[in-house]
């Protein structure tokens, strides 16, 4: 072979060679894009599965009936040796509730106690209450002929009656000496609510040394004509006093629900189901990382009812003695699922 | 005259073997060329189809809500919650392969192949025959061969 032959042969190989190479180089070019493009597809899915991990929400309560309010305020009255006046104007201050009674009686020197009767009528099932009363109590004791003289420590105990046992129960106890007024907080069970009434008795106990002493010494003491008895005076002023109770009527629940997840959430799809119904809310609630909402339900608007049928969410009523699931469902495709019992 | 003779011949078959050189190579090339676009070519696409289909795979993402049995049939409530639309291809109730009737987006029938949009809501009408089980175990089955899981009390 000549040297011209073998300068054609070279450069005929040269320029495939060449061509091999921009091959190669191209396909490391795509090989490299389609890796490129890969980690940022990769990259995309991980903060997705990401979130959706670190994704959390907690329901913080789940309000189910409706509250009323039995109200009654500025009610004055007094134990011990004074007489109940005043009974028709507090029955005057009650006249916003449907019936009411009563009570003051004495059951001796050293205590008094007042029942307040709450009666009322709901369109639907009590489920629990709560009283609160604004009330001063103070006591002073003395003797006979001298009248009360000085103050002195009570003891005052908040009771409810309870209507499955027949027996009063003591919510709450505490000792004031002061005539200053005190908020007093109780919470009312099923068991105190009969369905129609609230029964509540304030009783107010003093204590006198002198008449403990008397107490003390009643063995010894034999009768002397000049001994005058120790007396106890007691006072109770209701000034304001609310008895809230809360009843089932089947509308449907408000969820509290809290953001305690590393990123926002949103609600697309809200279920509420128990054995024969599946209901479906379609929402888009957004719940930003770490604040807290309060969906009502019955404000969600149009509802599925077993995939077929759809009615308007006030519609929808819960049934009383029922197990329900409610499932919220987020846009990142997590379930979180929360059991009601109405009972 | 003889060595004028033998020249001639001499060029000509220079030519021709130069001919038949830049042939072979070119030919040789052509074969290494082709041999290597192809290798090339099937190599990158089993890779990236693999990898494709891997990808698709794991950007579809569906989440089972809800399980409505009727009497002889039952509704399964999903959501699209992936980066992809999806297809449905087998429902299993029970470990049991059960027929897709339709799928019911926004209200409105769909033939069972229809693809479920990114972000929607749908549910899946299946053939479904009352049983006395007190757990439903769901699972779906995409075109991709994602499968998804979901357990439901009646």
């Amino acid at each position: 072979m000549n040297s011209r032959s073998r300068g054609q042969a070279s450069t005929i190989g040269g320029v495939f060679l060449a061509v091999l190479i921009v091959m190669l180089v191209s396909y490391i070019h795509m090989t490299l894009n389609y890796i490129t493009n890969y980690n940022i597809e990769m990259s995309q899915w991980v903060n997705v599965a990401n979130e959706r991990i670190r994704e959390d929400l907690v329901i913080i309560s789940i309000e189910v009936g409706n509250e009323v309010s039995l109200e009654l305020d500025d009610v004055n009255s007094y134990g011990a040796d004074y007489s109940p006046k005043g009974i028709g104007s507090i029955r005057n201050r009650l006249a916003n509730i449907d019936q009411r009674s009563l009570d003051i009686s004495d059951s001796g020197n050293y205590s008094c106690s007042i029942n307040f009767e709450f009666k009322y009528s709901l369109a639907g099932q009590a489920l629990n209450g709560n009283v609160s009363i604004y009330l001063s109590a103070t006591g002073m004791d003395g003797y006979e002929d001298t009248g009360p003289t000085d103050a002195i420590e009570v003891e005052v105990m908040i009771y409810a009656f309870n209507f499955e046992t027949n027996s009063w129960d003591l919510l709450k106890k505490c000792i004031v000496f002061s005539s200053e007024f005190k908020w007093y907080n109780c919470t009312l069970t099923r068991e105190h609510l009969s369905g129609d009434s609230v029964r509540i008795m304030i009783m107010v106990i003093g204590r006198s040394e002198k008449a403990l002493r008397v107490e003390k010494r009643w063995f010894f003491i034999t009768y002397v004509s000049d001994v005058y008895w120790p007396l106890v005076w007691l006072s109770v002023s209701v000034d304001y006093m609310n008895v809230k109770v809360k009843y089932f009527d089947g509308i449907l629940p408000t969820i509290k629900v809290k953001n305690v997840g590393a990123c926002s959430s949103r609600i697309v799809d809200i279920w509420l189901i128990n054995e024969t119904h599946h209901v479906h809310f379609p929402t888009n609630i957004t719940i930003p990382s770490g604040t807290e909402i309060s969906i009502d339900m019955n404000k969600l608007g149009e509802a599925e009812v077993n995939g077929v049928t759809k009615r308007d969410a006030g519609e929808i009523k819960l049934t009383y003695n029922s197990r329900y699931v409610i499932k919220l469902v987020t846009v990142r495709g997590n379930i979180f699922t929360y059991v009601l019992q109405i009972s | 005259m003889r060595i004028v003779i033998r020249m001639k011949h001499k060029g000509q078959a220079n030519i021709v073997s130069g001919l038949v050189l830049a042939v072979a190579v070119i030919a040789t090339w052509t074969l290494i060329l082709s041999w290597a676009h192809f290798s090339l070519e099937t190599l990158q696409r089993s890779v990236f189809e693999e990898t494709t289909h891997g990808i698709e795979a794991l950007k579809e993402n569906l989440v089972i809500e809800d399980f409505i049995p009727n009497s002889n049939w039952a509704l399964i409530a999903i959501r699209n919650v992936g980066m992809n639309n999806i297809k449905i291809s087998h429902v299993y109730i029970n470990d049991t392969e059960v027929t897709i009737n339709s799928i019911i987006i926004d209200g409105a029938e769909y033939p069972p192949d229809t693809a479920i949009d990114m972000g929607k809501y749908a549910y899946i009408n299946v053939t479904f025959t009352y049983t006395q089980a007190s757990y439903i175990r769901v699972t779906i089955v995409s075109e991709r061969g994602v499968n998804y899981y979901s357990g439901f009390e009646l």
